[in-house]
């Protein structure tokens, strides 16, 4: 029961919780909305006449003065002018901290020594210049192999006619060997007959010749040997009277008998004479008919060999294939001599430029170390002109660089200053070159224009009015204002200028769109990037997409800066 | 007797609820603790939100950079310089760089073009001197001088002065309106490239005090003889900050060109002739034949009137890379010796931002010394002080819902030792002195 009536407690406490923050919510709600919701003031664009000027603000530029510049790495001791100080030609400007340990030069004469020491040992390497025998092998190489392809390939293609013609040859050397075996038989049998027949007159002679040695050794007298050319001549005994037979041999001689042998001994070396005479003719025959048939054979050897080689010979496409692998290898070696001897070429003129580089950066370095050494020696930066002291930008203690601009130096009198000011297209209408533009800031004593040229950035919607000032009291950075003439024209959409914003891409206003929803009406406000056509500070002609339609309203006061889309609360004017 | 043992009775069960009591009181601390430490909580984060939305112009990088992927930092370079005639004459440049010339903007601007289009490709500020005219960094400059404004009315054809006011004149250049944002009771600020030199704009209370309406556009001021057209009307903040900051005071404002024109220059005399003030500037600085002082003037009596406050909104790829670029571009400026006070407004109310500014103390005090600050940096100096008591509030109440948290751990866990429902009325409060013997110990 106790709990029962504690939880019911506990109930009751948080109805009356819920009743009490809703009652607060409710009482604050316009509060808490007010937080969150910016309220804004809105008006419907207007189409309107606007008057405005062709206005535009530049700055003033001196175009004949004198830079002085910096001595690189030196550090300012005392600036001895101000901004707006005359000063003449050599006065000292400041003066400078002596330099005893210039890093720079120190670092340079380093880089200098190194670059030397590369160089001289660059020199003294041996020349190294490329080789290209093996290429050159290569080549020779590849050369031979598609001369032997080409051999081939004509010879396959020749495989035919070589074929026939050989055939022939073994066809008609067969022939000739047969008839010439048959000469060569012959001869040889007639040689071999011959020689059994010297042999045979030799069979006979011996006995006779063995009958002469017997007679000789018997005592038998010999003939007497017939005188020589050259001999003593014996005279023949006038009375004899020789008894001779069939052969004219005396047989009452003493020496019948071996005369007898010698005679039919000198018979038989007739025969055989006349033998070895006919063999020695034979044997002729023979050598010729042997060489004659070993021509013969050789030819039909021949032809058989180059049959067999035709045998072995490839096809004529595989033939063709290997003249142009061959081909091509003879490319790819010679590619590659080239394209050694190319890349070779850059090596070396890659090394030639290092070499030019280094020299260059040699001379360079050279030239800067004799100035920095001639630099440390200058103490004062001195006025290059006379004029005054303009934009110092050194103090004490500064370290200079060789590009700083530490002042400029405006001639005292005929300054020639100029102005570049930009003009819509539209205005510059009306402006001509020698036109004196009306300035309305700035103690100018004139402004005329000197030139007139497109902006590079907005060629056809903008222009770059260039003017001369006149007088001797404008000075470099000043910024005046001129005025080109008024413009009054109608547009059709002109609102308060504080209607129109401002970011980093454009200008723009906020437009308030209404829409009815169960809770009431609902304001947002939505971004439109405008283009401003004109203004006089007041109002500001404009234009926008959908702004020319009659009720569209623009935000022109805005409690808080807006963003697109934001909703807000549209607020009564008078209730400021 | 039996009375007074009643009473002694009477006394000891008094005292044992009372105890009792404070016991319950001392273990319902935690919440009352955590109470005061959300309404530390919800004071500190409320005021804080009011106080840095009541300052807008610090957060015009956001504006500005509205979706665009490119980050945008603001930031602000204030300057010396010296005002020969008091509050009533312009502040012109002071010898030694501490001074930044109109001169200076050209060079500034420069090194500022290269920055931004080499670091983050942005196009440029929207000048003349330069080529290209794309938008991507903007800037401003401004000086303030106290003048006296004459309202008048042409009646039969007769000028009649109708009042007269003490007015902060603020002389602007450059796209100011990027910068501050204003809302607008009528018409609209000073165009950055000008239709008529001679417009003004001014605020709500001096077009109250002058025409009691701010439907007063195309009305017509005297300044030194110099008449201007009021071309808007802008309101001033109403807040205690801005109130002390001055903002509620007149105000008014003209082109920074138009200084020359009413204050005159060395060498030429202004229309009114008021410009003998600048006569005197010998005795301040090189302004004539006097002898040496620390004024700016050019050879032949040309003042510089000193730009006090210079203000860019750069692009920057890589965070705070627009700060180092800004405080390059000053002509004067170094580490060791800024010369200038720079000021980084974009995150300069954040929490660890408010602290450095706070700490160490007095030295931010001390930079800023000797620094003439307009208006609306006064206004945020103001607002980083009270940021910095409203985050120290947030802070006690985070201490102390943690101490709250705390405590009510350790009472659940004494909860569960005993169950206060099983002990008899002396246990329970042997008990509960334990426990409370306990919790002090702890």
């Amino acid at each position: 029961m106790a709990k029962g009536s504690r939880r019911r407690a506990k109930v009751i406490k948080a109805m009356i919780a819920f009743v009490i923050i809703l009652a607060l919510l409710t009482f604050f709600s316009n509060t808490i909305m007010n937080l969150t919701i910016p309220k804004v003031m809105g008006t419907y664009a207007s189409r309107g006449n606007l008057s405005y000027s062709n206005s535009a603000r530049g700055q003033i530029t001196v175009d004949n003065q004198t830079e002085v510049k910096g001595l690189d790495g030196r550090t300012v001791e005392q600036v001895l002018v101000g901004n707006y100080d005359t000063v003449q030609k050599g006065d000292t400007i400041c003066t400078l901290k002596t330099m005893e340990d210039s890093e720079e030069l120190q670092t340079k004469k380093e880089t200098l020594q190194t670059y030397e020491r590369t160089a001289e040992y660059e020199a003294r390497k041996p020349s190294n210049q490329p080789d290209y025998s093996s290429y050159y092998d290569t080549i020779n190489t590849c050369k031979e192999t598609l001369a032997a392809a080409k051999d081939t390939l004509s010879q396959v293609r020749n495989k035919s006619s070589v074929e026939s013609t050989n055939q022939a040859i073994i066809d008609e050397e067969s022939v000739k060997a047969v008839s010439l075996e048959a000469s060569v038989d012959a001869a040889a049998k007639t040689v071999e007959d011959i020689k059994k027949d010297i042999d045979a007159i030799d069979a006979a002679i011996a006995p006779l010749q063995s009958q002469i040695e017997v007679y000789k050794a018997l005592g038998t007298p010999t003939p007497t040997p017939t005188p020589g050319p050259g001999d003593p001549v014996t005279p023949p005994d006038p009375s004899y009277v020789p008894n001779l037979d069939g052969d004219g041999l005396d047989k009452n001689s003493p020496t019948y008998e071996m005369d007898k042998l010698i005679f039919k001994i000198d018979q038989y070396e007739e025969q055989k004479t006349a033998l070895k005479s006919q063999l020695s003719s034979a044997q002729d025959r023979l050598d010729e008919a042997a060489a004659a048939l070993a021509e013969s054979q050789g030819k039909i050897a021949d032809a058989k060999a180059e049959l067999a080689l035709l045998d072995a010979l490839p096809s004529e496409t595989a033939a063709q294939n290997a003249v142009t692998a061959a081909q091509n290898a003879l490319n790819a070696a010679q590619k590659s001599l080239n394209d050694q001897q190319i890349n070779d070429g850059i090596t070396r003129d890659q090394a030639q430029d290092d070499i030019d580089k280094r020299n260059n950066d040699i001379e360079k370095l050279k030239k800067e170390i004799a100035e920095l050494e001639a630099m440390s020696k200058v103490t004062e930066i001195k006025a290059p002109a006379s004029g005054y002291i303009y934009n110092i930008s050194i103090a004490k203690d500064d370290v200079l660089t060789a590009k700083q601009v530490i002042t400029y130096i405006l001639p005292e009198t005929d300054r020639v200053c100029s102005v570049t000011f930009s003009f819509s297209a539209q205005a510059a209408q009306n402006i001509y070159i020698g036109m004196d533009l009306e300035v309305t800031s700035g103690f100018i004593e004139g402004c005329t224009v000197a030139s007139m040229k497109p902006d590079p950035n907005d060629p056809r919607g903008t222009r770059l009015v260039k003017c001369i000032i006149q007088g001797n009291d404008a000075w470099p950075g000043e910024e005046i204002t001129v005025n080109a003439g008024k413009g009054n024209d109608n547009y059709k959409c002109v609102v308060p200028a504080s209607a129109v914003n401002q970011d980093n891409s454009n200008d723009f206003v906020y437009v308030i769109e209404g829409s009815s929803t169960p809770l009431g009406d609902k304001y947002t406000v939505k971004r439109v990037d405008v283009t401003i056509e004109a203004t006089d500070g007041m109002v500001t002609a404009i234009k926008g997409e959908g702004l020319d339609k009659y009720d569209v309203m623009i935000v022109y006061r805005s409690e808080k800066p807006l963003e697109d889309g934001q909703r807000v609360r549209l607020e009564d004017y008078k209730a400021k | 007797m039996r009375i007074i043992e009643k009473t002694k009775s009477f006394l000891n069960r008094e005292k044992g609820k009372a105890k009792v009591r404070l016991l319950k009181l001392i273990m319902g601390a935690p919440f009352w603790i955590i109470v005061a430490a959300l309404i530390l909580i919800a004071f500190g984060a409320g005021r804080a939100i009011y106080l840095t939305d009541t300052r807008p112009d610090q957060y015009m990088a956001e504006v500005w950079q509205n979706g665009s992927e490119t980050s945008f930092r603001h930031m602000t370079v204030y300057a010396g310089g010296i005002r020969p005639g008091g509050d009533t004459t312009p502040m012109v440049c002071a010898e030694g760089g501490k001074s930044i010339r109109l001169a200076d903007i050209t060079e500034i601007r420069k090194s500022l073009q290269s920055s931004a289009s080499s670091g983050s490709e942005s196009s440029g500020k929207n000048t003349t001197f330069r080529e290209d005219r794309l938008k991507g960094w903007e800037d401003c400059y401004s000086s303030t001088v106290m003048a006296k404004i004459d309202a008048i009315e042409y009646r039969e054809g007769r000028e009649i002065t109708t009042d007269t006011a003490d007015v902060q004149l603020v002389a602007v250049g450059g796209n100011y309106k990027a910068f501050h944002p204003f809302r607008f009771m009528s018409g609209g600020f000073l165009p950055e490239t000008p239709v008529d030199t001679y417009q003004i704009v001014i605020n709500d209370v001096l077009a109250w005090k002058f025409y009691r309406s701010y439907d007063v556009t195309g009305n017509t001021l005297i300044i030194n003889g110099q008449m201007f057209t009021i071309i808007g009307v802008v309101e001033e903040k109403n807040t205690k900050v801005a109130e002390l900051a001055g903002e509620q005071s007149n105000r008014a404002f003209i082109y920074f060109s138009a200084l020359e024109k009413i204050y005159g220059n060395g060498s030429e005399p202004s229309a009114s002739g008021d410009s003998s003030d600048y006569a005197d500037f010998a005795d301040y600085g090189d302004y004539g034949e006097k002898g040496a002082g620390t004024g700016s003037a050019t050879g032949n009596g040309y003042i510089d009137y000193a730009v006090q406050c210079y203000e860019a909104m750069l692009p920057e790829l890589v965070k705070g890379v627009g700060v180092s670029d800004f405080k390059n571009a000053m002509p004067n400026y170094s580490i060791s010796n800024p010369q200038v006070y720079v000021v980084n407004n974009t995150g300069r109310f954040g929490v660890t931002r408010v602290f450095d500014t706070a700490f160490p103390l007095g030295e931010t005090d001390r930079q800023r010394l000797g620094y003439e600050f307009p208006y609306w940096e006064v206004a945020a100096q103001m607002t980083e002080q009270r940021l910095l008591y409203d985050y120290i509030l947030i802070g006690i109440g985070i201490l102390l819902i943690f101490i709250g948290c705390v405590m009510i751990a350790l009472k659940f866990r004494a909860k569960r030792a005993v169950k206060p429902e099983e002990l008899d009325d002396e246990e329970e409060e042997d008990v509960l002195e334990t426990d409370t013997k306990d919790l002090l110990l702890r």
